[in-house]
């Protein structure tokens, strides 16, 4: 057994947040009509997900035993997908602060960008112009109030 | 009662349907949907994710109608490229390749996206028919449903997960036991005991249905795709000229041929739609089968032969009704499209099962009404709507997702006003993204979300009635059958995975030696 399945690890995880669910939903201990109070549920719950992963602990190393390493090739988690996620987390930071317009246009242009469109045109025309139909689409015709941005006083 | 008022209910879901509101969204939805189901990757399942913010500010028939349109034009969507390229834009399209690409290798390209869109539409309408023909009599059955019966339909529902997950029975009730898990977020409803918010206002409500959707079918998917796209697994082109529809002639005999099929299509994928987990990924491939079993012309299947394309797209389609049943008659989805439904319903504060077609009969038949007009539009949007589609499905993948990410965030904010809303869609977004790495099913998780409340209301609503006692499970005959049923449905799922492995093992062992 050269290395374990991938799954022994799943499982280990699935185990502790199994235990933090249980863990935590002992603590419900509010009074209650029903037999059963809050904890049961959760706790049922949190025992499922612990006895889930220590099945699927058992069985990956029964199979790394048995067969050996099983090598499951992910596609690797690459400089696009990361700096995708982190302008969507500073999108989420900054839109109250610079409201939907900037922020927006912002994602947009970084999101082009790193996906390769070099072409300046294209990187002004393609953020505005959808952006723009947004706002018309949500501000005006679906009356949502779209955040203007509190930097600005709005 | 249901029956009773029937010509008045009909009247008045007409009414519903019948508005600038209603069939302009739903226009729109079958728009969508035919466009979303084109594009490889997408699907309507998410396409309807990431529309369902837009249903936000609509009647709640405009908003259910809408996303039955996106629903019926994404099963059909997904033909197109399988006619054209020879790659299925959804699951549901893929036995549609088998005979669509080859009649457009022989230039009749726009025959097989004709009897595609022609059977698509006649396996709604039958499937509609259908629809309305088994809800009816299972709403007024399960109208007489208690707490103990709701709490074993409810376990029955997550049994659904068993077939929804494949080959992987254990991480797929592993991602439904997380939706139970994130069910139980927010303030008890028996005791007011606030559970696992960590002191976040916000989460008093509990987790919002919409963001996880939109999180976890959608966001995840993105996140997929641009690992996809930049390993280089790059989709074929659609060619422009052979998606621009010239003659679209069918002779008689030609169409006298479909009916069979389409017959075929309608029964199996209505029946498959019905039982949940199974879905039109399964139904297009039993039709086809079933259908060229019935062929006189059983040598030219796979050479291009028309009934090869009519009865799988019957059946994908078909599936729409179908799925609709366990959804309006006892609340329960049966998948990842019914599943957002449902949170369609929940978002105008409506709950899809039996009680619905006691307190709201006029929504509950607009939505079969809804269901016809859908696939007449479907006619009309159809032919029109495949250049279109193509254009967009050979957009670059990295401009569709630089703006449906947009769509997205706009889209979870609108819905309740709050940043917070979008932040929780990334964040699912992201635990959707590492479920689908590691082979668990996000849909799964979605449905333990939806059934998570029901099973555990009910269930505690039942021990008070039998004072503690778990017996009031068994002892009551509905009860008793649904958990039984439930028990073999699982273990069905579980033998059926481990004789999928085991012939894997076997094949595997042949193909070394």
């Amino acid at each position: 057994m050269k290395r374990l399945h991938e799954d022994f690890f799943v499982g280990l995880f699935l185990i502790a947040i199994g235990t933090v669910i249980f863990v935590i939903g002992s603590t419900f201990n509010a009074p209650s009509v029903d037999p059963l109070g809050s904890s049961f549920y959760p706790k049922m719950i949190g025992g499922l997900i612990i006895g889930g992963g220590l099945l699927m602990v058992i069985t990956s190393v029964i199979v790394s035993v048995r067969v050996g390493a099983v090598v499951i090739e992910h596609d690797p988690i690459n400089f696009k997908l990361v700096s995708l996620f982190f302008m969507a987390v500073v999108y989420v930071a900054v839109l109250g602060k610079i409201g939907f317009v900037l922020a927006n246009v912002s994602f947009m242009v970084g999101s082009l960008f790193i996906f390769g469109e070099r072409n300046k045109k294209r990187l002004i025309v393609l953020p505005v112009g959808f952006t723009t139909f947004l706002v018309i689409l949500f501000r005006f015709l679906l009356n949502v109030n779209l955040p203007t941005g509190s930097l600005w006083g709005m | 009662m249901m029956f009773e008022g029937l010509i008045q209910y009909l009247a008045e879901g007409i009414s519903l349907i019948i508005s600038v509101e209603t069939i302009f969204s739903l226009a729109v939805g079958v728009f969508a949907g035919v466009v979303g189901g084109a594009i490889p990757g997408i699907t309507g399942t998410i396409t309807m994710a990431i529309l369902l913010p837009f249903t936000w500010t609509l009647s709640p028939s405009a908003a259910i109608t809408m996303l039955l349109g996106i629903y019926c034009g994404g099963q059909y969507g997904g033909s197109i490229p399988a006619v054209l390229i020879g790659a299925p834009g959804t699951n549901s399209a893929a036995a549609t390749v088998m005979d669509g690409f080859p009649l457009r290798n022989k230039g009749f390209a726009n025959k097989g996206l004709l009897v595609s869109l022609l059977a698509s539409v006649a396996g709604g309408m039958g499937s509609a028919v259908l629809l309305i023909l088994l809800v009816l009599p299972l709403a007024r059955f399960a109208l007489s449903f208690g707490p103990p019966e709701y709490a074993a339909l409810a376990i029955f529902g997550l049994t659904i997960i068993g077939s929804l997950s494949g080959k992987e029975t254990l991480k797929g009730i592993m991602s439904g036991a997380f939706g139970l898990f994130l069910a139980t977020i927010g303030v008890d409803a028996f005791t007011a005991q606030t559970r696992f918010t960590f002191g976040y206002l916000v989460l008093l409500d509990g987790v919002q249905l919409l963001p996880l959707m939109m999180g976890v079918f959608a966001v995840s998917q993105m996140f997929t795709q641009v690992i996809s796209t930049t390993k280089g697994k790059v989709q074929d082109k659609i060619d422009i000229n052979q998606a621009k529809i010239t003659r679209n002639t069918l002779s008689r005999d030609e169409l006298k041929t479909l009916t069979i099929p389409i017959l075929i299509g309608i029964v199996v994928g209505t029946f498959i739609g019905v039982m949940p987990g199974a879905g039109a990924s399964i139904a297009c491939w039993v039709a086809y089968s079933e259908a060229k079993r019935f062929s006189k012309n059983k040598r030219m299947f796979g050479k291009g032969a028309i009934e090869g394309v009519a009865a799988p797209e019957a059946a994908n389609n078909g599936v729409t009704g179908g799925a609709l049943v366990p959804l309006l008659a006892l609340g329960v989805p049966g998948s990842s499209s019914t599943a957002i439904l449902v949170g369609a319903f929940m978002m105008h504060g409506l709950t899809p099962g039996p009680l619905l077609f006691r307190d709201n009969p006029a929504l509950c038949y607009s939505i079969f009404i809804g269901l016809f007009v859908a696939n007449l539009f479907l006619l009309l949007i159809g032919l029109g709507a495949i250049r279109i589609s193509a254009r967009v499905a050979n957009l670059s993948e990295n401009v569709l997702i630089s703006c449906i990410f947009p769509l997205l965030f706009v889209g979870a904010f609108a819905f309740k006003g709050q940043i917070f809303s979008v932040g929780m869609m990334l964040l699912f977004g992201v635990v959707g993204f590492f479920m689908r790495r590691y082979k668990f099913m996000p849909a799964a998780t979605v449905l333990g979300f939806i059934l998570g409340f029901i099973l555990e209301s009910n269930m505690r609503r039942a021990l008070i009635l039998s004072q503690g006692s778990f017996s009031i499970f068994f002892t009551r005959p509905i009860s008793a059958a649904l958990i039984i049923v439930s028990i073999l449905s699982f273990g069905f799922s579980v033998y059926r995975e481990y004789k999928t492995k085991e012939e894997e093992a076997a094949s595997e062992i042949q193909v070394n030696n």
